[in-house]
């Protein structure tokens, strides 16, 4: 662990928060007719990970008496897209581990995202070096699995979980921002109130139009807004972290042989993956992490010329061909290195990509950055996914790692709720926040280490990392545990 | 008795740092023991409605700041909470406002288990955890207790069991070393064994049904946990030496 994240887990211990008022009128009439009973839950950011939070409070036995609350400064989703979506798939999708599938099944979520077929099932596994030999490559029937995972467009799985939260009696409410906050002091039994200013209003301080601001009072507030959560930032919290100054390029491409294979390749900037995102496999997403400059010549560049780089990129030809090694160099000495056993035990055997062909649909680029928050939860409030930590997209845990966090919270208030705990204590929410840091740290720390790895040009540094790659792939049982790991396992 | 409560009483709350951590702590544990047995106790019973004890009628004699009282009425009973201290009452009635749906179950009174029952009022179960280890007069206080309950009720009692290993970790360990609770809390003479505790039950036309141990495990030295008092606590079946609970039923 860098020594950034020790010092930020050792304690930035804030004080209790205090008002962070906004500015302007506070003459507005509640909008709210339930405003004098207080909500338990209320979440603030409506993305694919507070919703599921959402979901998952209501679905569970133990706390389905709970009143839960969903806000978020957009509209909801439309269900009309996911009946009838376009035939291009969107850019911006995740691998979701079996562990993820499984929460988005125990809401009744998953349903729909199956009957949309824009879910893709991944059976395997590959990621190679560039510049060295080496690769691992997972089969999903190694763990005993038919998948490894799914991939899915967020849209998708987003629309999906906001019609489960509807049925699940979700209150939510017009497009709305969090402008205060009020969390109790230690010792004290106050709910927290948080305010609101609805979104789209007529203007700021109008005599006839202005802002409306509705205040809640909850036992529990759950930020779930994003890297740059305003809950966090209202609670008095900090996150630390550091911009990659790198930026993914998001793409969707079709191939020329339909696969079910999580494709990644370490490029000196970083990965490039492709990811099978129909059911059938013929449709692609491609994510490009590299220089915020190329990350935009690529954007920019028309459909023809984009598949053309990504299918030179996979295969090492033109002007990504590296080093001369070449692709037939790296299969030999890759198959040689990894095969002592033979029979059952072998491991899988270098596989080349399919030819990228052609490329639709919008492409976009976005910067990374990986950030952690120095406290998960204090009295009343908790912060789950980017809130509480940013990823790289390596291995597209981000979404992973938020839906584990909404099942060790849903946990933890079942817990409480089980002997008539308070869902706001801080004796409940702790457990939380070091089951959660628990996980997560470590995850956060070897996808750094990751990154820093691979943007290493050094060629001895390259061939460790790729005998590294290689030794990882030969070796059985080792390669059993990190691919239950990915999978959400134990 | 009551003298060395009240002096703590305005840090009740403080649920992690304050001196009542290690009540906050066993709670949920103590809890969980009560509502088993109540379900149980009432199977069929219970009206339906919101929580395990929905409709149930609960007494706690000697409430203290409310702890337990916002547990079980959160699990769905109307619960009533008597201490001696009025201090006590205090806190936890302001504690209780606090939260809306919390002070329309909860009523706390300062007044005693002897006033209660000479006053005829009944309950369907009567909770007393921690207490008959501090009265001068643990028969008669059972007798109250027994008073209280309606025909084919249930009363609960924990206290501390009188062994070697109770002394070091109640006494010694308790109150001298961790300081959880201030030196002179306990007075190792009033502690009970169970078959004693049974005994003076048995007396008073109460059933013992069942017995847990409540056995506590030390928090692992973590980083950033500032040694607060959150270790576990459990049921056991079998270590009843230092603290444990009884199931008490009344005939009907």
């Amino acid at each position: 662990m860098t020594w950034l994240a020790r010092r930020i887990l050792a304690g930035t211990r804030r004080p209790i928060a205090r008002a962070f008022s906004a500015t302007s009128s506070s003459s507005s009439s509640p909008s709210n007719p339930d405003a004098a009973e207080p909500v338990d839950v209320c979440i603030v950011g409506g993305g694919i990970v507070g919703t599921a939070l959402a979901c998952s409070i209501r679905a569970n036995p133990l706390t389905a008496h709970l009143t839960v609350s969903l806000a978020d400064r957009a509209p909801p989703p439309s269900s009309a897209w996911l009946d009838d979506p376009p035939p291009t798939p969107e850019p911006r999708v995740s691998a979701l581990t079996p562990a993820s599938v499984a929460l988005l099944r125990d809401v009744g979520a998953w349903d729909r995202v199956e009957a949309s077929r824009r879910a893709c099932a991944f059976r395997a596994m590959q990621v190679w070096d560039a510049e060295s030999v080496g690769h691992v490559r997972y089969d999903a029937s190694e763990v005993g699995a038919t998948e490894l995972g799914h991939v899915v467009e967020n849209r998708v799985v987003h629309t999906a979980l906001h019609e489960a939260a509807t049925r699940l009696g979700v209150r939510t409410s017009p497009p709305a921002a969090a402008v205060a906050l009020d969390l109790p002091a230690d010792g004290g039994g106050d709910l927290a109130t948080i305010k609101f200013r609805r979104e789209g209003g007529d203007g700021d301080g109008d005599e006839d139009g202005s802002p409306e601001i509705a205040e809640v009072r909850a036992r529990l507030v759950v930020g779930a807004d994003g890297p740059s959560s305003k809950v966090r930032t209202l609670a008095g919290l900090r996150a630390a972290g550091w911009r990659y100054g790198l930026k993914a390029a998001v793409g969707t491409v079709t191939t020329d042989e339909p696969h079910v294979t999580a494709w990644q390749r370490f490029l000196p900037s970083g990965p490039l993956a492709l990811l099978p995102v129909t059911e059938d496999g013929r449709v692609s997403n491609v994510v490009w992490t590299t220089t915020p400059e190329e990350a935009d010549r690529l954007c920019a560049l028309g459909d023809e010329a984009f598949a053309a780089e990504v299918d030179a990129a996979l295969r090492g030809e033109g002007r990504y061909s590296h080093g001369g090694q070449g692709e037939a160099a790296i299969r030999a000495v890759a198959n040689g290195f990894g095969g002592t056993a033979g029979g059952d035990d072998a491991p899988p055997a270098f596989e080349h990509p399919p030819r990228v062909v052609a490329a639709a649909g919008p492409r976009g680029a976005f910067p990374l950055a990986t950030s952690l928050a120095g406290r998960y939860a204090l009295r009343r409030l908790a912060l789950v996914g980017d809130a509480a930590h940013q990823v790289h997209p390596l291995g597209g845990q981000g979404v992973n790692l938020g839906m584990r966090d909404v099942v060790l919270l849903t946990n933890a208030l079942a817990g409480a709720c089980a002997n008539g705990g308070d869902v706001g204590s801080m004796l409940v929410l702790r457990k939380y926040a070091d089951e959660a840091k628990a996980a997560n740290v470590p995850m956060m720390a070897a996808l750094d280490g990751l990154q820093r790895l691979f943007a290493s040009d050094q060629p001895l540094v390259a061939w460790a990392r790729g005998a590294g790659l290689a030794g990882v792939n030969a070796l059985g049982p080792i390669r059993r545990r990190i691919a239950r790991y990915a999978m959400g396992g134990a | 008795e009551t003298a060395k409560f009240e002096a703590d009483a305005a840090l009740w709350w403080d649920e992690e740092r304050g001196p009542f951590a290690p009540l906050h702590a066993m709670n949920p544990t103590r809890v969980g023991f009560i509502r088993e047995a109540l379900a149980r106790h009432f199977d069929g019973g219970i009206e339906p409605g919101t929580g395990p004890l929905a409709g149930l009628r609960i007494l706690d004699v000697g409430c203290g700041g409310g702890i337990l009282c916002e547990s079980l009425a959160r699990l769905g009973a109307d619960v009533t909470g008597i201490d001696a201290a009025k201090g006590n009452i205090a806190i936890a009635t302001a504690h209780a406002a606090k939260d809306p749906g919390m002070s329309r179950r909860v009523t706390y009174h300062a007044t005693t288990a002897e006033e209660v029952a000479a006053a005829g009022a009944k309950f369907d179960a009567v909770v007393s955890l921690e207490v008959v280890e501090h009265v001068n007069d643990p028969e008669g206080f059972v007798r109250q207790l027994e008073a209280l309950t309606n025909p084919g009720g249930a009363v609960f009692m924990s206290t501390v069991n009188r062994t070697a290993r109770s002394y070091a970790l109640a006494i010694v360990a308790a109150e001298r070393v961790l300081r959880w609770v201030p030196p002179g809390t306990h007075e190792f003479d009033k502690f009970m064994t169970p078959e004693e505790l049974a005994a003076v039950a048995h007396r008073a036309g109460l059933e013992v049904r069942e017995a847990a141990g409540m056995v506590y495990t030390p928090p692992l030295p973590a980083p950033g946990r500032n040694g607060a008092v959150a270790g576990r606590w459990t049921l056991s079946g079998d270590d009843l030496a230092v603290n444990y609970i009884v199931y008490l039923s009344k005939p009907k």
